[in-house]
């Protein structure tokens, strides 16, 4: 198994002046599946065509397993990339195409095809192979790519935005290929994707990406709970912020002053407190509790959302689902910030 | 007005000029060719004149040099147009130029090609001129014969010189169009760049080109001014052949040039009939 | 540095192509420049003995045949050229953007003139021209240059009509449009690039055409090929390089003007075989 390090990497593309990709600091381990997240244009694609080595780097290093692997050809480094629209060959029937990568290495025309019936077999296109790409749905498609890739059994997995061109019941059964195949295989796996909940679906690890830099690598969770920034915690969800003042685990607020966790690594001075609105407890249960009004009741169907007006600034509170507790538009009730789920970020810009 | 009346006004002027003009042509063609002509005092048909031609060491001789140098033309064409196309798709210093060049010859005229051609390699031109006084050659008559030569190597050269931007930029816009993502997907699945240019650009490339190439190859098999300032009289290529017997002071001689221009048509139709059928072959594969 | 070589070996690859290019594209055109000016330029000189302005005396001279048949030339040209349009643009547009039955039979007859050589036809067809009293006039060679003209024009039209979105004309009736309004504020400006360039092809065609010329014309009509051909045949250079650059000059103004538009996206590129 192959583990990836990317070590100040950044790719310039010729003619243009912003780096596609700045400074990615990365380490990728053995057998993880791990998401790029990001929005257009934000430099995922030519992250994983530097590791593939399709593009050059402009600079620092893509190691694998410790190895510096930058003037390595492409057809060299056992890394195979998937692109988005599948890229079928389409002269070449399904078969050719699956035996592509075996073919280019010389293996023998009856063990091409023995390891093309049984690779198709597992994407569960077993008797697809004298078929043209034009005549296979777009899910198909998609898993005679995925077929192509894994027949010449590569170190490291690599697909671009594999599941947005597909509709929502196709997306389901991909993902749980995708799966399957990553287990089986046992292969360092990154796949791109700009849907957050696909990434958190699907991921050991997201490395979310802004404009060409890496934002934070991390778990899942982490991304709700411990956002490296603002611009992070909404990009995962919804969150709500009120800038104040630490001093001594306590943070002092326009709307009062809340204890927060002793293990959070901020500095006392200017902060900023979020919470997510799942997070905010309906009612004044001791510690964190303060009162306000309520802006507007959203019914949403299976629960009720407020907005609740914090100083100037509105919130939004995930309401109860049994409507045990529900409170009228205009009207002051309490709420509680649980100390355990408030996060601070330096600074209250 | 209906879809089917509008299609019918839009293509009618064409369509008329078109056939009155080339189909009654090839028409009154085939009839002078079998010497059935009452307006003009033929009137007793017969097949004289293909017997002619058929047995004419000469017509064989020029089909086969027409031929020699349409093959080579063409093949030299898709390689140079090919090549050429691929190392214009980088960028590099001065690519506007060179871009801009390259599409110069689509518009020169064969004529001052062809003249160009002569005043370059002939055994007086500029090329015998540079050889001579770099002591390469000591005398006019040693520099290669490499226009009204036997080989039409100078008829060659006028035609590849006018063709290979005209397929190249064909080649350009399906690279273009193409993008880099086929070859790039090719190389992560193992092949090198020799592998991806051969199984996987080069399948995708000559497709495309095809049927401008079979234009062209018919262009060369056909055309008369080039082979006429740089072809030796004898073996001539078929259209200067025909057009001498039809300019014969010999009226008697028009049938044969007549069966002569139908021989080639014919030959053309039938190749380009055959790469149809090559085409829907390989298409019915699916 | 791998990198490094690699980039070496592929930018002299791409230099050695680049001066390729450039060599062969310029140098079978020098040695005319050089000779409508010379005088005496015997082998093995590499340049000439003397100047001379002797070849554009000639040209300019009215008693010469050069200006006449300039301007039959250009005649003959721009009327081709103008039908081409008339009849082209139209046919393009049918077979661009409707579907029909026998469509492939049509094109097959619109496009066959290019696969067949225009010199077959027209021997047979020169005997009636005589009839009609069309042969050795300016007007049958118009008609006999529309051979190759039309199935150009009408291809290349083809491929811009069928880039050419209608919805764009029906939106612009749907806000108030009328069909001449329509047609000159949206339709025309859309195509318009298409049929210069066409246009300017069909006159190229036309403009080298030397075969269908004489078998027509049957040398009484003197365009500028005709007299090219028969100076490089006397043997005269100096007349014939000056000729050949006089008759270079509408390439040179086309190719500047539609460099830019010229790729092999068009279907109209299959008629460039034939200029
Ligand atoms: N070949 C190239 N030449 C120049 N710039 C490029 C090239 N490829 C990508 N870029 C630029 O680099 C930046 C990153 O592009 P990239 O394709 O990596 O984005 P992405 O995150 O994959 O986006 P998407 O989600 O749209 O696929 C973009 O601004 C893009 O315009
Ligand atoms: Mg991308």
């Amino acid at each position: 198994m192959t583990n990836i390090s990317l070590r100040n990497l950044t790719k310039v593309y010729e003619g243009t002046k912003e780096p596609a990709v700045e400074n990615f600091n990365l380490e990728i381990e053995p057998g993880e599946l791990v998401a790029f997240l990001g929005p257009s244009g934000c430099g995922k694609t030519t992250t994983l065509k530097m590791i593939a080595g399709l593009h050059s780097v402009t600079g620092g290093d893509v190691l694998f397993n410790g190895e510096r692997v930058n003037d390595i050809k492409p057809e060299n480094r056992e890394v195979v990339m998937v692109y988005q629209n599948y890229l079928l060959f389409p002269y070449m029937n399904i078969a050719e195409n699956v035996g592509f990568g075996l073919k280019m290495r010389h293996v023998p025309k009856d063990e091409i095809a023995r390891r093309v019936d049984e690779i198709l077999k597992l994407v569960k296109l077993e008797g697809y192979g004298p078929r043209k790409p034009n005549q296979m749905s777009g899910g198909q498609k998609q898993r005679v790519a995925l077929a192509r890739a894994l027949i010449i059994r590569p170190k490291i997995l690599l697909l671009d935005e594999p599941l947005s061109n597909l509709d929502a019941h196709l997306r389901d059964e991909m993902r749980e290929l995708i799966l399957t195949i990553h287990k089986e295989f046992d292969v360092t796996t990154v796949f791109v994707t700009h849907d957050q909940e696909e990434a958190v679906l699907l991921a050991d690890r997201i490395a979310l990406i802004f404009e060409g830099k890496l934002q934070q690598f991390s778990r899942s969770e982490d991304f709700y709970e411990r956002p490296a920034s603002k611009r992070i915690a909404d990009f995962f969800g919804n969150a709500n912020y009120i800038a104040g003042e630490k001093k001594d685990n306590k943070v002092a607020t326009a709307l009062g002053t809340f204890a927060v966790r002793e293990d959070l690594k901020v500095p006392d001075g200017r902060v900023t407190l979020i919470i997510r609105p799942e997070s905010i407890e309906l009612g004044k249960n001791g510690e964190n509790s303060f009162e306000t009004k309520i802006a507007r009741r959203i019914y949403m169907g299976t629960y009720i959302r407020y907005r609740i007006d914090m100083d100037g600034a509105f919130w939004d509170v995930v309401g109860d689902p049994h409507y045990n507790v529900d409170y009228d538009e205009d009207k002051t009730a309490g709420f509680t910030l649980p100390k355990n789920k408030i996060w601070l970020l330096e600074g209250d810009k | 007005m209906t879809n089917r009346a509008r299609v019918s006004l839009l293509l009618a002027p064409s369509l008329i000029i078109l056939c009155v003009l080339f189909f009654g042509g090839f028409l009154l063609g085939i009839m002078q060719s079998l010497n059935y002509m009452p307006m003009i005092g033929l009137d007793s048909p017969n097949f004289e004149a293909y017997k002619m031609m058929f047995t004419d060491e000469q017509f064989f001789q020029s089909l086969l040099l027409t031929l020699w140098i349409s093959i080579v033309t063409t093949v030299l064409v898709i390689v140079l147009s090919i090549v050429s196309a691929l190392a214009l798709r980088n960028t590099f210093v001065g690519k506007r130029l060179v871009n801009f060049l390259y599409q110069f010859p689509i518009t020169v005229p064969y004529v001052v090609i062809t003249i160009g051609t002569l005043f370059l390699f002939s055994q007086s031109g500029s090329v015998a001129r540079i050889a001579y006084n770099m002591g390469i050659i000591s005398d006019q008559s040693m520099f290669p014969e490499l226009v009204n030569d036997k080989f039409g190597l100078g008829i060659i050269f006028v035609y590849v010189w006018k063709q290979v931007p005209f397929i190249g930029v064909i080649v350009l816009s399906i690279l273009q169009s193409m993008g880099n993502n086929f070859e790039e997907l090719a190389r992560s699945l193992g092949a090198n760049k020799w592998q991806s240019f051969r199984h996987v650009l080069l399948p995708i490339i000559i497709p495309g080109i095809l049927p401008a190439s079979i234009i062209t190859f018919a262009y060369t098999f056909g055309s008369y001014e080039v082979p006429f300032l740089l072809g030796r009289p004898y073996p001539a290529v078929l259209s200067i052949l025909a057009y001498r017997l039809y300019d014969n002071v010999d009226l008697n001689a028009r049938p044969e040039a007549m069966a002569m221009a139908v021989f080639m048509t014919a030959f053309l139709v039938v190749l380009v009939f055959l790469y149809k059928k090559l085409l829907n072959k390989a298409s019915g594969r699916d | 540095m791998e990198n490094v070589k690699q980039n070496n070996s592929r930018n002299a690859l791409l230099f050695i192509i680049g001066l390729g290019i450039i060599i062969g594209v310029i140098v079978p055109i020098v040695p005319q420049l050089v000779w409508a000016v010379s005088h005496r330029w015997a082998f093995p000189d590499l340049l000439p003995e003397a100047m001379s302005g002797r070849a554009w005396k000639y040209i300019a001279n009215p008693n010469s045949k050069v200006l006449s048949a300039t301007l039959n030339s250009l005649v003959i040209a721009i009327c081709v050229t103008v039908i081409s349009i008339l009849v082209g643009v139209p046919a393009g547009k049918a077979l661009g953007m409707y579907k029909f039955k026998a469509k492939g039979a049509i094109e097959l007859i619109i496009l066959s003139p290019s696969i067949i050589p225009p010199l077959a036809v027209t021997m047979g067809m020169q005997v009636i021209f005589i009839r009609m009293g069309l042969s050795d006039t300016i007007f049958g060679v118009i008609l006999v240059h529309l051979i190759p003209t039309i199935p150009y024009m009408t291809v290349s039209m083809a491929g811009v009509f069928a880039n050419y979105d209608p919805a764009y004309e029906e939106q612009a009736r749907s806000l108030g449009a009328g069909t001449v309004k329509t047609f000159f504020l949206i339709t025309l400006p859309t195509i318009f690039p298409g049929i210069v360039t066409g246009a300017m092809f069909a006159f190229l065609i036309s403009w080298g055409q030397y075969i269908l010329t004489i078998i027509i014309g049957g040398g009484r009509v003197i365009t500028l090929p005709l007299l090219l051909f028969s100076f490089a045949s006397s043997g005269d250079f100096t007349l014939t390089s000056a000729l050949s650059i006089i008759f270079l000059l509408p390439s040179i103004i086309i190719l500047v003007i539609t460099s830019k538009y010229l790729s092999g996206q068009s279907s109209g590129m299959g008629g460039f075989g034939n200029i």
